[in-house]
């Protein structure tokens, strides 16, 4: 039924929706993650600032260059034609990644180490080293899945089974697979050709292409803790091997080879492609620097020491030599330095580059030619690093959290790693691109905050607190971190500091340090309504000297902090905050207060980082948490639920879940719904964390990080913060919030779905060539969410959609998958049948718009039939009135209706011209024959009075009655508006135009058909048959002409003759639109 | 106005790729999906068929009717407000003819591009890469079992002679096909499709699919065409699959 509902509706109760078929009760199927990700999820981008790219490798291939892109945290990307689109190739798998190398001998061969290398404090974890036999396409793991973090791989140029992998281990704790691996049966098995100790991984492999027997390898000492950082130490070393890794010369053990003696830090190799002889070593130490050996690697030189060369080793240790030019060599860093004199001197090159430089790939055949890798994404040049292209299609951005606001479309917020805040919508009507997205503030970014008091201002900060408030016209900016006051302790703000705002008082804002600030005034003031909720441990705040042999202080092992906070929505005074060294503390007076609730948790290592709190929508005394011990090498899922203020916990962490736990989430609907973002993929559980589904939509990574989870409630989706793959938003959550497990046990069920509004967006994209990232837009149309049991195999499943007389006015092909499904009305009546001529008229393609209101849906499963509602509502953002569209649809119909009129005409002369001019070939009296000839071109010329009749080629600039309704009849269904009068006028002109056309043409019939039936009889030939408007309905389906019948004719007007009868019809699952009209 | 490419030559014909009509494969998936498709008699039987079927494009729906008959004629009419795209392949030879081509290509047959030739010749091949593929110079191997969105498969992978890939799930239940990728290189680029097929109707004792949903691979972005009906060995002249020359215009 079809009502004139004008107002936004609200879902339908489930109860009227799910008619069941009377299906026998059958136990619940497990709610896995493939019958849940038919919810489906699309990727937003952003692309427009990158990601950090890790490792980087290709090979040339008749001239095209083939690469693979390894990003910090978004997997591996593969282009074929140098960067201009990128496909992801490594989704069921981690994203991070450390190490690429294509094998020289068989570029379908490909080595992934897993485990990015640039070893920062919110690096990620990989599980071992994977190759490819065929491209990219399909992935085998090959072991060393303790590695955690694979530095560099080689292959022997000569033997592709012979491959190396340098092996850091674990970065948090003691142990792991480290060390320098060797495979000579292409990765079935491995042995450890180099080790130091449990502390001490292997930063590189080098071998001399032309004697690959020859390997220079470096030894690593090095920790993470989460306050610090230690680079070097005993274990540091400098190898070289001449006989493939049976033995081995601690290069640096020898004073008199001019390398540094001491302690070591992070170092690594380069051999000259070109004369292998030459080799460069990057050196941390205290007295480090670049190194030559011009004799293999016997004896060095120090080259260079600069700040340039030197600079941040744990993150920038990686050396590039031109293949044909053993002097010239390239040093990513803080800049990207290129030298010409074999490293003694060294100049800038990639001015307008995002900072950070870790990989590189030099075109063999032309060395002018790279392609490199930075901390915001992947560049190109031509001229030897001058000038560079960024190619702005990598969704790989690095974000840790996320935000929107209740604007239509609404927007999404989110900060990024060393790439900003930015702001961007959820959907324009064209896809969502590059140029949507706007920077907000600098630095890295974290927390960001549309304000809700005033949509025209966003709170967003920068690493260590540097928050600010922002006008997001003028982007001017007010700072508003919380500065200390007299006698104070240092304020200690963690890197990722969370800046909240209530979701009782939309005035009142929180940001922590150690303490919890509130302020009322856009962060103009702030009141501390805490005491130094942490542990306050002097150990853990010694940053001034972090960093081992090369002092690094960022700010990004600042610790013993508040990470998270969240109030109550249920009761504004109750604050839950927990800090990074493993307090979740609980007021329930507003601050006055705190308990430390963590002691009651069960199982949870003291001290371990508390990196979510979220207290539940709907329960005051419930609240949702999760802590992160990757910090320690405890790389278990924690996540609790308590639902007596923090005086008991439950662990929900159910052993199927991978990867420290980043953030959990109660569904604002229905609180059995959890949803869980992991270090390695997003999780969903139906019954309130007692088991849980990965995610694992099409198109999604199902192993990235998931950073943080925002709700727009007003919609019902879900946007997602991945740390490396951007931003994604699952549309509509209402089908997953009524799969309970009554629904999850019938065979099949319609289940519920939001109003489907009739958009007006129009995106006015434009072609801008294939480099472009585009992000995904909803699905357009109207919403029809279904659950089924098991894959549909066998017989029609289709979707029919009735209007208010119970006519069936669309029908759509259910998708076979097993679980939940989605599909989607284009709200849309069919199109018009057109008037066949030699060109196509482009109005004439779509079906009028369906007015709002509430129509039936009928789900037919084989035998078993369900039916259920959607409903279409107007667009808010549509200044049109109900009357205005009511007006706009009666038009349009109206339209219809001629151009239908006008289609069966045409056939019919089509089909009587071609009858006369048969029986005009068959005639033997001179007289019959000539009449049947005149009849035929004088139907022949009303046919080119009603449509294109030249097939001179595509574009005839021929417009005819046929075109000039198409033209009208697509005016008026593309505006959503009331019809102006000249609309009006126009028909009212066409109508007489029809009448001017058809009137003589009808005329015409009545005064020759009789005539010539007669004289055809008398010769004992059949009389002409005119086409019945009845039978032209029944032969012909709106959208195009019959079929079967037009199979054999090349001329789009021989088609029914040279078929002959045929009894297809129209297609089955065709609409009958004419009975409702 | 312009008109989309309809790419539909690979669409329909992934219906027809079926199961080995003779025991060269000793693999259970193939005979299991021989078995359920109707067995190697039935299949056999074959020798001409006609589908008429619509795609879903947009708002609108547009019929294409497909004629195979044995061995290796195929064509391919699409119908759009009565213009009709027209794709055959007679034996060696293919032509099309696309009234939205532009100049010059309007109603008059042209040879096909190498690329579309070589599909026209994979679509012609009705019985699938799996049928005496080593006669024909393809290598199959069977890559154990894979789940598709949960359901229990049987992976397989045909690579063709022209250097086609065709990697095909067996739904371990019925035996049936219910996923398809087809990875060609194009000009030296790589091209993928994946097409999921669903709503199995038997037709001379054969099983079809009636339902094929294509887009790219890793994205639920999917055309869909649906089956409307299946001729099996309706009388088709081998004429209708050879280049005409072109019509007179009227």
């Amino acid at each position: 039924m079809r009502t004139p509902k004008t107002s936004l509706a609200l879902a339908l109760p489930l109860a009227s929706l799910l008619l069941a078929a009377g299906a026998p009760p059958a136990p619940a199927p497990k709610a896995d993650g493939a019958a849940l990700s038919g919810i489906g999820v699309r990727n937003l981008g952003p692309a427009v600032m990158g990601g950090r790219i890790a490792a980087l490798d290709g090979f040339l291939d008749k001239g095209r260059v083939t690469l693979y892109v390894g990003a910090a945290g978004g997997g591996v990307w593969k282009t074929q034609n140098g960067g201009t689109t990128f496909k992801p190739v490594f989704d069921r798998h981690v994203q991070s990644i450390g190490a690429i190398k294509v094998d020289p001998s068989n570029p379908s061969t490909v080595w992934v180490g897993t485990g990015e290398s640039w070893t920062r404090n919110s690096v990620s974890t990989g599980d071992g080293i994977y190759k490819t036999t065929d491209g990219g396409e399909t992935w085998s793991p090959m072991g060393l899945k303790d590695s955690e973090h694979i530095a560099q791989i080689a292959v022997d140029p000569k033997d592709g089974n012979t491959v190396y992998a340098a092996c850091l281990g674990h970065l948090w704790s003691p142990g792991g697979e480290r060390g320098l691996y060797k495979t000579t049966d292409g990765g079935r098995t491995w042995t450890r050709i180099l080790f130091v100790d449990a502390d001490t991984g292997c930063a590189s492999i080098a071998l001399d292409p032309q004697h690959p027997g020859t390997l220079f390898a470096t030894t690593w000492q090095f920790r993470r803790t989460p306050y610090s950082f230690s680079s070097g130490g005993p274990g540091g070393g400098l190898y070289k091997s001449t006989d493939g890794g049976a033995s081995w010369v601690k290069l640096n053990a020898d004073p008199k080879r001019g390398l540094p003696q001491g302690e070591l830090g992070r170092s690594t190799f380069a051999v000259a492609p070109s004369d292998p002889k030459v080799v460069y070593a990057l050196v941390e130490a205290k007295d480090g620097g670049l190194f030559r050996s011009d004799d293999g690697g016997e004896t060095w030189s120090r080259r260079n020491n600069g700040a340039d060369v030197i600079i941040r080793p744990f993150y920038f240790s990686a050396l590039f030599v031109d293949p044909k030019n053993p002097d010239r060599l390239y040093k990513p860093g803080l800049n990207f330095i290129l030298s010409e004199d074999g490293g003694k001197t060294f100049s800038v090159i990639g001015q307008a580059v995002h900072s950070d430089w870790h990989a590189a790939w030099i075109d063999p055949s032309n060395p002018e030619h790279l392609f490199a890798g930075t901390d915001g994404g992947f560049y190109e040049t031509v001229d030897r690093g001058a000038a560079w292209t960024f190619h702005q299609n990598l969704p790989i951005g690095q974000y840790y959290h996320v935000a929107v606001d209740q604007d239509r479309p609404y927007n999404l917020y989110g900060g990024l790693q060393d790439n900003s805040a930015w702001r961007g919508p959820s959907a324009t009507g064209g896809g969502i691109e590059n140029r949507h997205w706007n920077n907000l503030w600098g630095g890295d970014g974290f927390w960001v905050q549309p304000d809700p008091t005033d949509p025209a201002y966003v709170y967003a900060e920068a690493q260590g607190g540097e928050a600010g408030r922002i006008n997001l016209t003028t982007h001017e900016a007010r700072s508003i971190k919380p500065q200390a006051g007299a006698g104070d302790p240092k304020f200690r703000w963690n890197w990722n500091t969370p800046i909240q705002v209530s979701p009782n008082d939309p005035k009142r804002l929180y940001m922590a340090c150690q303490f919890l600030f509130r302020s009322t005034d856009h962060g103009a003031s702030w009141t501390r309504i805490s005491p130094d909720l942490t542990t306050d441990d002097k150990k853990m705040q010694d940053q001034d000297n972090s960093g081992g042999i090369t002092l690094d202080n960022s700010s990004a092992e600042t610790h013993c902090a508040i990470f998270t906070v969240s109030e109550s929505p249920k009761d504004a005074d109750l604050l839950w905050a927990g800090t990074d060294d493993g307090n979740l503390q609980l007021t329930r007076d507003g601050g006055k207060t705190w308990t430390n609730t963590t002691p009651a948790i069960p199982g949870l290592p003291k001290g371990t980082w508390v990196s979510w709190v979220e207290a539940s929508p709907t329960e005051a005394g419930t609240a949702y948490a999760c802590f992160d011990g990757h910090w320690t090498g405890d790389m278990k899922t924690y996540v609790y639920a308590t639902t007596d203020f923090g005086r008991t916990w439950r662990s929900l962490g159910a052993s199927n879940l991978e990867g420290w736990a980043h953030v959990v989430k109660q569904d604002p609907v229905n609180p059995d719904l959890l949803w869980l973002g992991t270090e390695r993929g997003l999780w969903i559980s139906l019954d309130r964390g007692a088991s849980w589904a990965r995610f694992e939509a099409e198109g999604w990574p199902s192993h990235v990080a998931v950073d943080d989870l925002a709700f727009q409630t007003r919609e019902g989706d879900l946007a997602i913060a991945t740390h490396g793959r951007s931003l994604w938003v699952v549309d509509d959550l209402a089908p997953l919030r009524a799969l309970s497990p009554a629904v999850r046990a019938q065979t099949s069920a319609l289940l519920p779905a939001r109003p489907s509004v009739r958009s007006n967006l129009n995106g006015n994209g434009w072609s801008n060539g294939d480099a472009q990232f585009i992000g995904r837009d909803p699905k357009g149309g109207a919403e029809i969410a279904y659950w089924q049991r098991k894959r549909h195999i066998f017989g029609d499943l289709k979707f029919e959609v009735l209007g208010e007389d119970g006519k069936v006015i669309a029908t759509l092909p259910g998708a076979p998958r097993r679980g939940l499904n989605r599909l989607y009305w284009p709200m849309t009546l069919p199109a018009p049948r057109i008037a066949k001529g030699t060109a196509i008229a482009g109005g004439g393609f779509s079906g009028p718009r369906a007015l709002e209101g509430t129509y039936t849906v009928r789900m037919t499963d084989g035998d078993r039939v369900q039916t259920g509602t959607i409903t279409l509502v107007p667009d808010p953002l549509s200044p049109h009135t109900a009357a205005d569209r009511k007006a706009q649809f009666e038009l349009s119909m109206e339209l219809y209706r001629m151009q239908e009129d006008l289609a069966y005409e045409v056939d019919r002369m089509v089909d009587l011209r071609d009858q006369a001019e048969a029986r005009a070939g068959a005639a033997k009296d001179p007289a019959l024959k000539a009449s049947l000839e005149a009849f035929a071109k004088a139907v022949e010329a009303r046919r080119a009075e009603c449509v294109p009749v030249k097939t001179g080629g595509g574009i005839t600039g021929e417009e005819k009655l046929r075109d000039h309704l198409a033209t009208l009849y697509g005016t008026v269904t593309g505006y959503d508006g009331r019809p102006g009068p000249a609309n009006v006028a126009r028909r009212d002109a066409l109508k007489q135009e029809m009448a001017a056309t058809l009137d003589p043409f009808h005329a015409e019939l009545a005064a020759q058909l009789p005539k010539l039936d007669a004289a055809l009889q008398a010769a004992g030939q059949a009389p002409l048959k005119d086409l019945t408007r009845a039978d032209w309905e029944r032969t012909t389906a709106p959208g195009g002409a019959p079929a079967a019948k037009a199979l054999r004719s090349l001329d789009p007007d021989e088609g029914d003759e040279a078929e002959g009868s045929d009894d297809a019809g129209a297609p089955a699952a065709s609409v009958h639109l004419l009975p409702m009209l | 106005m312009r008109v989309p490419r309809l790419r539909l030559l690979r669409l329909l014909p992934v219906l027809l790729a079926a199961a080995p009509l003779a025991a060269q494969d000793p693999g259970p998936a193939l005979d299991a999906w021989l078995k359920a498709r109707g067995g190697a008699q039935a299949l056999q039987g074959i020798h001409t068929l006609r589908v008429t079927a619509h795609l879903f494009w947009g708002g609108t729906q547009i019929p294409v009717v497909t004629e195979y008959k044995r061995p290796g004629k195929y064509r391919q009419v699409t119908t759009v407000q009565g213009l009709r795209i027209v794709q055959a392949l007679d034996g060696d030879s293919g032509w099309s003819i696309n009234p939205f081509s532009g100049y010059g290509g309007f109603l008059k047959p042209q040879p096909m591009s190498p690329e579309d030739l070589r599909d026209a010749k994979e679509s012609a091949d009705f019985d699938g890469p799996f049928v005496d593929w080593k006669a024909k110079g393809n290598r199959v191997r069977a890559l154990g079992e894979e789940e598709v969105d949960g359901s229990p498969a049987w992976k397989l992978e045909a690579t063709l002679a022209d250097g086609t890939v065709v990697t095909s799930w067996l739904d371990k239940d019925s035996g049936l096909e219910i996923k398809r990728v087809t990875r060609q290189v194009v000009r030296g680029s790589e091209q993928e499709t994946a097409t999921v097929l669903g709503n199995y109707f038997q037709h001379g004792g054969v099983w079809f699919p009636h339902l094929m949903e294509s887009g790219p691979v890793r994205s639920d972005e999917r055309q869909k065409i649906v089956v409307d009906r299946i001729e099996v060995n309706p009388p088709i002249d081998d004429a209708d699959f050879r280049q005409p020359s072109a019509p007179a215009a009227k």
